[in-house]
C-alpha cells in the first residue's frame, strides 16, 4: 500500500514536459502543413495517432501522477479507456 | 444551520445523509412505483383476457406498455437493488458510512424527483408511448410530435444521472473503506455482486447519455442524428441503446444474485459453495455483458461476422452463469436446509432464472432469433429471468434482511402465502406466453381476433396476473401487520448469519459499529460463532454506545435542493414557450444550492 | 470548502481523489460515444460545409497549445499548494484558469466563423456532430473554469493560510482528463481532416 508521502515529479521535470508537449503539437502542426501529409493522409495516421499517445501519456502519467499513485487507479481508468475503445471499435465496424 | 436539524420526524428523512435511512426510502420508493407499474401490467393483462377487448385504446395500450417496462426497470428494480446496496454495503464490510453520504442523499432524491417526472406524464395526458427502448425514428418529431417522448427521455436522463452518482459512491466505498483484515476475496459475495453492478452502471450509463443527449437534440434543437433524410442513421439508437441496455438487464439480475448467494448459505448452514469461482463468474458476467449488445439487433441486418460474434459471445456469456446456477445447487447439497420464506424465494429463483436462462440462450442463435424476434417467446424469456429470477430473489432479500433493518421478523405464514401466490400466479402468466409465442403472437399488440386460437392462453396468462396482484397484497398486509403489532422482536443475529451486518443490534445503531471491526476469515462472523468442529462459541456482539460519541455526518438539505435544481432544468424542455427560462432557472439553482452544499459543514 | 478531514482507507487514496477517478473512467465512454458520432457523421452531411472547407488548423493549434500550458499551471500550482506557497499557488491557479478562459474564447471565434461560413447546429450531422462533440468539451471546459475560479476566491476569503492539496488535487485531475481529451480530439477532429 501506498502511504501518503508519494513520490512526486518535479518543478523543472514538470516545465520539461512542457517543452516537449509543446513541441509534438508543433510536429503534429508541421505534419498537417506539409504537403506530403495532403498526399498520404492515410500513411501518416500512424505518425499522428502515435504523436497524441505520447502526449496522452505524458499528461496522465505524469500531471496527473498515476504513475506515483497505487495502480488501482491506472488500472480502473485503463479499464474504462480500454474497453470503450473496443466496444465503440465494434460498433463502428458493425454499422 | 446544519447542526440544529433534527434527528426525527419528517424534516430528519428529508435531510438525512445515513445510508440505512436512504436504503429504507429507496425501497418504500421503489414499492410505490411498483404500484404504478403493477397497475399498468393488470391493465394491459386484462385488455388482453378476451380477444377484441375493448377496455384501453390502442394509444393507451402503448403507454401502458412503455411506462410498465420503464418503471419496472429503472423505478422498481433498480431502486430496490439501490435500496440494498444503501443499507448493506457499510455494514457488510464494516464501514461507519459511504465513501459520500450527502451524495448518497443526491442520489435518493434526484431518482425521486425524475421517477415522479416520469410519471406526471399521466397527469397531462402524454405519458410516454414509443417502447422501453425508445427507438428512433418512431420517436423522432416527425411520428411523435407531442411531448410523450421528451417525458421519457429527460426523465431517463435525470434517473441516469441518479444511478451514475450513486455507482460511483459505492464503488469508492466498497474499494476504500473496508474494515481492517477484509481483503477482496473476504467480502461477502454480495458486495462482489454490487462491485461488478456498480463498474457495469459506470461505464454503461455514459453511453445512453450520449444517446438521450442526441435524442434531446433531434427533438428540440432540429438536428438529425436519427433521420436519414438528412443522412442520420436510425441503427445508431439501436446500438447506443442496447450498449447500455445489455448491461443494464445484468445491472437488474446481479444484485439479485448476490442476495440469494447470501441466503442460501445461511439457511442451509454451509458456506457458500465455491465462494472464489463465484467472484470470477460475477466478473466474467460483467465484462462479457459489453459483448452481446447486438443480439438484440439480429434482425437488423448486422452482416454475418458481427452475428457470428454476437451470437458466440452470447452463447460463451452462459457459462459463467451456468457456473453460478451448479454453484447454488451445490450449497444447498447435503445442508441442514430451514424452509423460511426468505429460502423459498431464494430456492424459486434458482429455478426460474434457469428457465429463463434456458430460453435467452436459445436466442443467442441467429435464426432463432429471427422466429422469435417481437414475440411473446421473448416476453416469456425476460419476464422468468427478471421476474422470476430478480424480484423472487429481492422478495427473498426483503423477507432476510427486515427483521435487521426494522427490528421485527415478518409474518411467517402470510409470507409463504405470499410465496407460492407469486409461483403460481408468475407461472401460470407467463409460461403460456412460450406457447404463443411459438404459435406467433406478436408483442405489444393491444388486441387479437378470436380466430388466431390464442384465447385460451391469454386468458389463462391473465388469470395468473390477478393470482400475482393478490400475493402482492399479502405482501402489504404482512408488512403492515408486523410494523403494527410489533410481535416477533428480532434479535440481533436472528438467522444465524453469517456476515458483519448480524453482529450489530437490529436495528442497526446510526453510528453502524461501535468497535471498528477486524476479520480474519471470509464469513468472518460465523467464524467468530462456531469453531472449526462446530463447537459453538460465544461471539463477540457489537456493544451498544452513546451516539453522541461517535463522529456522524450532518444532515443537509442541500442534496434535494440540487436533485431539484436538476429537475427544473429538465422540467423546461417540457414546456413550450417560457421554457427556456424555466431551464435557466433550473440551472441558477443547482449552481447555488452546489455552492451551498460546499461551504456547508460535512 | 470540507475541512481537511484525513479518513483511513484501505488503498491510502482519498475518498474524492478516487471519486475523480471512477468519474473519468466513465467519461470515457461519454466522449468515447461522441467522437464515435462524430467519426461516422463526418462525412455524411448532405448540404451546407464540409469539414476540410471550414476547420482552421492554425488556430486550433494554437488553441491546443494554450490548453497544454493551462495544464502545466495546473500542475504547478498543485505543487504550491502542497508547498505552502500562497503567491505561487494563486498565480498558477489564475493562470489556468486564464487558460481556460482563452480556450473557451478560441471555442467561440470557432463556432462563430463556422455559423457565418452557413454551418448551423442544425445544417447537417457533421456540424451536429462535431458542435455535440467539441460542445459537450468546451461545457466541461468552463465546470473546470467555474471550479477553479471558485477555489481562488475561497483562497481569498479564507485567507493565506488555507492550502486545499487535495480539493485542488481532484480539481487538476479533472481539468488535466479535460485537456487530454482535447489532445484527442484536436488529431481525431482536427488533423484527419483529410482522411
Amino acid at each position: 500500500m501506498a502511504g501518503k508521502n508519494h513520490a512526486h515529479a518535479t518543478v523543472g521535470l514538470y516545465w520539461k514536459f512542457a517543452g516537449i508537449l509543446c513541441f509534438i503539437t508543433f510536429i503534429e502542426w508541421a505534419v498537417f502543413k506539409s504537403d506530403t501529409f495532403r498526399s498520404n493522409a492515410k500513411m501518416m495516421v500512424p505518425l499522428l495517432l502515435g504523436l497524441s499517445a505520447i502526449k496522452f501519456v505524458m499528461v496522465c502519467g505524469w500531471y496527473m501522477h498515476l504513475r506515483y499513485d497505487p495502480s488501482v487507479l491506472a488500472k480502473m481508468f485503463g479499464f474504462g479507456l480500454g474497453l470503450a475503445a473496443l466496444v465503440y471499435t465494434i460498433m463502428h465496424l458493425a454499422l | 444551520m446544519a447542526k440544529c436539524l433534527p434527528t426525527t420526524g419528517v424534516i430528519s428523512w428529508i435531510t438525512t445523509v445515513d445510508h440505512k435511512r436512504i436504503g429504507i426510502m429507496y425501497g418504500v420508493t421503489a414499492f410505490l412505483f411498483l404500484l404504478c407499474g403493477g397497475i399498468e401490467a393488470l391493465l394491459m393483462r386484462t385488455q388482453l383476457a378476451i380477444p377484441n377487448n375493448t377496455l384501453v385504446t390502442a394509444g393507451t395500450f402503448n403507454s401502458l406498455m412503455t411506462m410498465h417496462g420503464t418503471t419496472m426497470i429503472f423505478l422498481f428494480v433498480m431502486p430496490l437493488s439501490a435500496a440494498f446496496f444503501n443499507f448493506l454495503t457499510p455494514l457488510m464490510i464494516g464501514a461507519p458510512d459511504v465513501a459520500f453520504p450527502r451524495m448518497n442523499a443526491l442520489s435518493y432524491w434526484i431518482f425521486l424527483f425524475g421517477g415522479l417526472l416520469l410519471n406526471f406524464s399521466f397527469a397531462v395526458r402524454l405519458a410516454p408511448d414509443g417502447g422501453w427502448f425508445n427507438y428512433a425514428n418512431l420517436t423522432g418529431k416527425v411520428f411523435s410530435p407531442s411531448h410523450a417522448i421528451d417525458f421519457w427521455v429527460l426523465g431517463i436522463q435525470i434517473l441516469g444521472l441518479a444511478s451514475l452518482i450513486a455507482a460511483i459512491n459505492f464503488l469508492v466505498t466498497i474499494l476504500n473503506m473496508r474494515c481492517k483484515g477484509m481483503t477482496l476475496l473476504k467480502m461477502p459475495i454480495f458486495i462482489w455482486t454490487t462491485l461488478v453492478t456498480q463498474v457495469l452502471l459506470i461505464l454503461a450509463l455514459p453511453v445512453i447519455t450520449v444517446a438521450l443527449v442526441m435524442m434531446t437534440f433531434d427533438r428540440s434543437f432540429g438536428t438529425g442524428f436519427f433521420d436519414p433524410a438528412g443522412g442520420g442513421q436510425v441503427i445508431m439508437w439501436q446500438h447506443f441503446f442496447w450498449i447500455f441496455g445489455h448491461p443494464e438487464v445484468y445491472i437488474l439480475i446481479l444484485p439479485a444474485m448476490g442476495i440469494v448467494s447470501e441466503i442460501l448459505p445461511t439457511f442451509s448452514r454451509k458456506p457458500l459453495f465455491g465462494y472464489t469461482v463465484m467472484v470470477y463468474s460475477s466478473c466474467a458476467i460483467g465484462f462479457l455483458g459489453f459483448a452481446v449488445w447486438a443480439h438484440h439487433m439480429f434482425t437488423t441486418g448486422l452482416g454475418p461476422w458481427a452475428q457470428a460474434l454476437f451470437s458466440a459471445a452470447t452463447m460463451l456469456i452462459a457459462v459463467p452463469t451456468g457456473v453460478k446456477i451448479f454453484n447454488w445447487i451445490s450449497t444447498l447439497w447435503g445442508g441442514q436446509i430451514r424452509f423460511t420464506t426468505a429460502m423459498l424465494f431464494a430456492m424459486s429463483f434458482i429455478a426460474m432464472f434457469t428457465f429463463g436462462g434456458l430460453s435467452g440462450v436459445m436466442h443467442s442463435s441467429p435464426p432463432i432469433d429471427s422466429q422469435h424476434q417481437d414475440t411473446y417467446f421473448v416476453v416469456a424469456h425476460f419476464h422468468y429471468v427478471l421476474y422470476g429470477g430478480a424480484v423472487m430473489a429481492l422478495f427473498g432479500g426483503i423477507f432476510y434482511w427486515f427483521p435487521k433493518v426494522f427490528g421485527y421478523y415478518m409474518h411467517e405464514g402470510l409470507g409463504k402465502a405470499q410465496f407460492w401466490l407469486y409461483m403460481l400466479g408468475f407461472n401460470l402468466t407467463f409460461f403460456p406466453m412460450h406457447f404463443l409465442g411459438m404459435q406467433g403472437m406478436p408483442r405489444r399488440v393491444f388486441t387479437y381476433s378470436g380466430d388466431q386460437g390464442w384465447s385460451l392462453w391469454n386468458l389463462v396468462a391473465t388469470s395468473g396476473s390477478y393470482i400475482t396482484a393478490l400475493g402482492g397484497v399479502v405482501f402489504v398486509i404482512n408488512i403492515v401487520y408486523t410494523l403494527i403489532t410489533k410481535k416477533n422482536k428480532a434479535p440481533a443475529d436472528c438467522w444465524d448469519g453469517r456476515t458483519l451486518e448480524w453482529s450489530l443490534s437490529s436495528p442497526p445503531p446510526e453510528y453502524n459499529f461501535a468497535v471498528d471491526p477486524e476479520v480474519k476469515h471470509l464469513d468472518d462472523w460465523w467464524h467468530q460463532k462456531y469453531t472449526h468442529d462446530g463447537r459453538r462459541i460465544t461471539p463477540r456482539y457489537q456493544p451498544d454506545v452513546d451516539p453522541a460519541t461517535k463522529h456522524l455526518p450532518h444532515p443537509s438539505f442541500w442534496p434535494m435542493i440540487v436533485a431539484a435544481g436538476l429537475t427544473i432544468i429538465a422540467i423546461g424542455f417540457l414546456v413550450d414557450g417560457i421554457g427556456h427560462y424555466i431551464s435557466v432557472g433550473g440551472v441558477v439553482v443547482t449552481l447555488l444550492a452546489v455552492y451551498g452544499w460546499v461551504f456547508e459543514e460535512a | 470548502m470540507s475541512a481537511e478531514v484525513v479518513h483511513h482507507t484501505v488503498t491510502g487514496i482519498d475518498n474524492r481523489k478516487f471519486g475523480m477517478w471512477v468519474l473519468i473512467a466513465s467519461e470515457c465512454f461519454l466522449f468515447g460515444g461522441l467522437i464515435l458520432n462524430y467519426l461516422v457523421n463526418r462525412d455524411r452531411g448532405l448540404v451546407g460545409p464540409k469539414a476540410v472547407d471550414i476547420f482552421n488548423i492554425d488556430i486550433t493549434t494554437l488553441s491546443t497549445f494554450d490548453l497544454l500550458m493551462s495544464s502545466v499551471a495546473m500542475v504547478l500550482a498543485l505543487h504550491a499548494c502542497q508547498q505552502h506557497d500562497i503567491k505561487k499557488f494563486r498565480f498558477w491557479t489564475t493562470m489556468v484558469i486564464l487558460g481556460g478562459i482563452i480556450f473557451l474564447g478560441f471555442q467561440y471565434f470557432e463556432f462563430h466563423h463556422f455559423v457565418h461560413a452557413g454551418l448551423g447546429l442544425s445544417t447537417n450531422v457533421f456540424g451536429s456532430s462535431f458542435y455535440l462533440l467539441t460542445g459537450c468539451h468546451g461545457l466541461h471546459v468552463f465546470v473546470g473554469v467555474l471550479w477553479l475560479t471558485s477555489m481562488l476566491v475561497t483562497s481569498f476569503v479564507r485567507g493565506k493560510d488555507w492550502f486545499p492539496s487535495v480539493q485542488l488535487e481532484v480539481a487538476g485531475l479533472y481539468w488535466h482528463f479535460v485537456d487530454v481529451v482535447w489532445i484527442l480530439l484536436f488529431t481525431v477532429v482536427y488533423l484527419f481532416v483529410y482522411l
